[in-house]
């Protein structure tokens, strides 16, 4: 990994959130603020169209790199998390992560990351699943079943 | 009908235009996070609060119905340059309804037109009713009697008084239609705030309209929106306060917060509880922005306190002059630091028993809490619920909390639900006080909808369409049937006329006073007649929660020795679930005039 000194990071960026022009775009497209963030590192605080959270990403200037498949860019708050970098808490390692994952689109840091909660992610749509059947069933089991008509009909099928 | 119908339909569009014209100067000072549709909402909601306000201290001097229509009219007048630059400004906006809108756009025409509709019918019910008990009790005395002070033989309309002073503006300009008519203006405001709150976390605009259409058909949301009841009001001033104080910078924009914290605290005296947990989530937001300017926004949210304060000072400081308490009736814990008049101490815990039987729900232990979620969601007649909340909290809530945790507005305001819904189960738990939390939950449904959709399969994108789906036709169901004999009511006189006769109570004796031009004051002998159907100034020595109205009485027979003190010329005796006739042997003064089933009315000669 290639090691580029920082540059220098003001502190207080900007005074209003920078406001992100754009709406939605593909993975690794640039997309530009309209304030500037001159080095804002762990950009993970876009907010991805689905609403399913920071993706891995960083923030250049005017240009804005994402990963993921889609983003939205309404989430103004969370750019606006970037003014709370500064100098202190961008760490050298950070700096080179970030020029990495500028010059080769995917960092080594963010593959270990990807490949350590897969396995766990794997199961995410399953319990997700699980989840909506569930409620959909108890509502199904308390409001119809356990309704007057259907019970009628049982203990006409079922005499007790 | 088309006559009551048009004239409602006057005092609603009349009052809405007074309320614009008393906001629009709000939108001026709302955060830049706010879009153009909600600053418009946000200053119609505020200018009918701030309205109301200045309505409420003008009426503690006088309250007729020439100056409620100076006043309409000088608001009106104040409404016409806002209102063009608002015209404006939205035919800037594109107009037409993107097709992922459609459906959920349609589902809110639907819920709007049904409660507007069914709004023309005539609120009918007896002393269980809350609006013919107290909400609309007030308003119509108040108008009788030419000034705003609470009706002594209800305790509750001592509450305060924001919706209430609507409702009496409603009154005299639409007719008595008109208050329940103006429901579809609540609820369309309260979809327009939680559709504003929705996109403010990142949603976008068709995810905003699914959670208009998913607030509009909880059947728990509509119950506390329709029917007089002020819970949806209150539900959207809560959350048009959130919505300003977790983006507000600048003692401009708090200054408004507290203006709006001030309507909360003004339309109902939960919100003596919901400010202070909303202020505690501002600092939360606070707490997490620049270093730099957090000392100076706290000074400018304890600004908003003051502001807030100064709103809602009228309405307390009115009950502890006149009632000697500033929260009247006392609630449970209050009652021993303050001396209320009219209420002796038998009928306080009468009523505090009754609160606490209310408001009891499913139990208060840490278990219970625990399955909150399952009880609203499925135990629908419970909590006073009215049909539920739907399955989309339960269902798809938790995967918009994971979606949208890194959002700080969105964590502030997950913070404050927790903190409403901890403060509903230890104190009442009536599925209505807790609108604001539902609306949350809906918009936190709404964004684990576009998560599962998004980053999951086809057969998880389709389970989570079916909850959305067969949630919103069970409210639709359940909010139209509850609509049916409105409805019908509206369509049919015949019904109408039917209906007036069953739900009415002593129907025959109102008509009787209030049609007899000799009857000037009707002296009410039982406590659970409900006066709010006497078009004739009224005494009730015994009022519904035991208030006791006159000086020295034990019991409802001895004002019948001073009826010509009294100025009464009318004594209406009736037999009700709570007793029998009073009068055995009616003294020489008294001559029967009318008689029906259970009901007698005497005259004073």
């Amino acid at each position: 990994m290639v090691t580029i000194p920082p540059e220098p990071v003001p502190s207080g960026l900007t005074s209003k959130p920078p406001k992100i022009i754009g709406w939605q775009a593909a993975a690794g497209t640039c997309l530009r603020l309209t304030t500037p963030l001159t080095f804002c590192v762990n950009a993970a605080k876009l907010r991805t169209m689905d609403g399913s959270g920071p993706r891995t990403g960083v923030i250049f200037g005017q240009n804005a790199f994402l990963f993921g498949s889609r983003f939205s860019t309404s989430g103004l708050n969370e750019v606006k998390a970037c003014e709370h970098v500064t100098a202190t808490s961008v760490t050298q390692d950070e700096v080179s992560y970030t020029r990495t994952v500028n010059s080769t689109g995917v960092s080594k840091d963010s593959q270990a990351s990807f490949n350590a909660t897969r396995s766990l992610k794997k199961l995410f749509p399953i319990i997700v699943q699980l989840w909506m059947t569930a409620v959909l069933f108890v509502f199904i089991a308390v409001r119809i079943l356990a309704s007057g008509t259907v019970q009628n009909l049982l203990h006409r099928w079922i005499p007790r | 009908m088309l006559w009551l119908v048009l004239r409602a339909l006057f005092g609603v569009v009349t009052l809405a235009l007074a309320g614009f014209g008393c906001g629009a100067w709000i939108a001026n000072y709302l955060p830049v996070t706010c879009n153009r549709i909600e600053r418009l909402g946000i200053s119609l909601l505020g200018g009918l609060g701030i309205f109301s306000l200045a309505l409420f201290l003008i009426g503690q001097i006088s309250f007729s119905r020439t100056i409620i229509v100076a006043a309409v009219s000088a608001a009106v007048l104040l409404s016409v340059r806002p209102l063009r630059r608002a015209w404006r400004n939205l035919s800037l906006i594109p107009q037409s309804i993107s097709r992922e809108a459609f459906i959920p756009c349609l589902i809110v025409l639907i819920v709007l037109v049904l409660t507007a509709v069914a709004g023309t019918a005539e609120i009918t019910g007896g002393w269980d009713h809350d609006a013919i008990a107290y909400h609309l009790l007030g308003p119509s005395v108040w108008l009788r009697e030419g000034a705003i002070r609470p009706v002594l033989d209800n305790s509750h309309t001592a509450f305060p008084q924001i919706p209430e002073t609507l409702f009496a503006v409603l009154l005299a300009l639409g007719g008595d239609r008109a208050p329940d008519f103006s429901s579809w203006l609540t609820l369309g405001l309260l979809q327009l705030i939680s559709a504003g709150l929705a996109m403010r976390m990142g949603l976008n605009g068709s995810q905003g309209w699914w959670v208009a259409a998913i607030v509009a058909s909880m059947p728990s949301v509509y119950a506390g929106s329709h029917n007089c009841f002020v819970d949806g009001l209150f539900a959207v001033f809560v959350l048009a306060a959130a919505r300003i104080g977790f983006d507000a910078e600048g003692k401009k924009e708090w200054a408004i917060f507290g203006v709006f914290c001030g309507l909360v605290m003004g339309t109902k005296y939960t919100g003596l509880l919901a400010v202070p947990a909303l202020a505690v989530c501002c600092a939360f937001v606070l707490l997490n922005r620049d270093h730099l300017k957090r000392a100076g926004e706290i000074r400018n949210l304890c600004v908003g306190l003051a502001v807030t304060a100064m709103v809602a000072s009228p309405f307390y400081l009115r009950n502890w002059i006149l009632l000697g308490c500033p929260i009247y009736p006392p609630p449970p814990g209050y009652a021993s630091f303050c001396s209320p008049k009219y209420f002796p101490r038998q009928a306080i815990e009468q009523f505090h028993n009754y609160i606490y039987q209310r408001g009891a729900g499913l139990g208060r232990d840490w278990l219970a809490f625990l399955k909150l979620p399952y009880n609203v969601t499925y135990h629908t007649a419970n909590f006073h619920g009215a049909g539920g909340i739907g399955l989309c909290p339960l269902a798809l809530a938790p995967f918009g909390v994971v979606a949208l945790r890194r959002d700080t507005f969105a964590r502030a305001l997950a913070l404050f639900a927790v903190f409403l819904a901890c403060i509903w189960f230890f104190t009442q738990q009536e599925s209505r006080f807790l609108i604001h939390v539902y609306v949350v939950a809906a918009i936190f449904s709404v964004a684990g909808w576009g998560y599962v959709s998004a980053r999951y399969g086809k057969l998880q994108r389709l389970t989570a369409a079916a909850v959305v789906g067969i949630s919103v036709l069970y409210g639709l169901l359940m909010i139209i049937r509850s609509q049916t004999e409105n409805l019908h009511a509206v369509v049919s006189p015949s019904f109408a006329q039917f209906r007036r006769a069953r739900e009415i109570p002593y129907l025959a004796s109102f008509d009787y006073l209030n049609s007899d031009p000799s009857v000037k004051k009707i002296l009410i002998l039982d406590r659970s007649v409900p006066p709010y159907y006497s078009r004739k100034p009224y005494v009730k020595p015994f009022g519904q929660w035991g208030e006791l109205t006159l000086p020295q009485i034990s019991n409802s027979l001895e004002p019948l020795r001073n009826v010509r003190e009294l100025h009464v010329t009318h004594v209406l005796d009736v037999v009700s679930p709570v007793s029998g006739f009073q009068i055995d042997h009616p003294d020489s003064n008294l001559e029967l005039v009318f008689q029906s089933e259970g009901q007698r009315i005497y005259r004073v000669d």
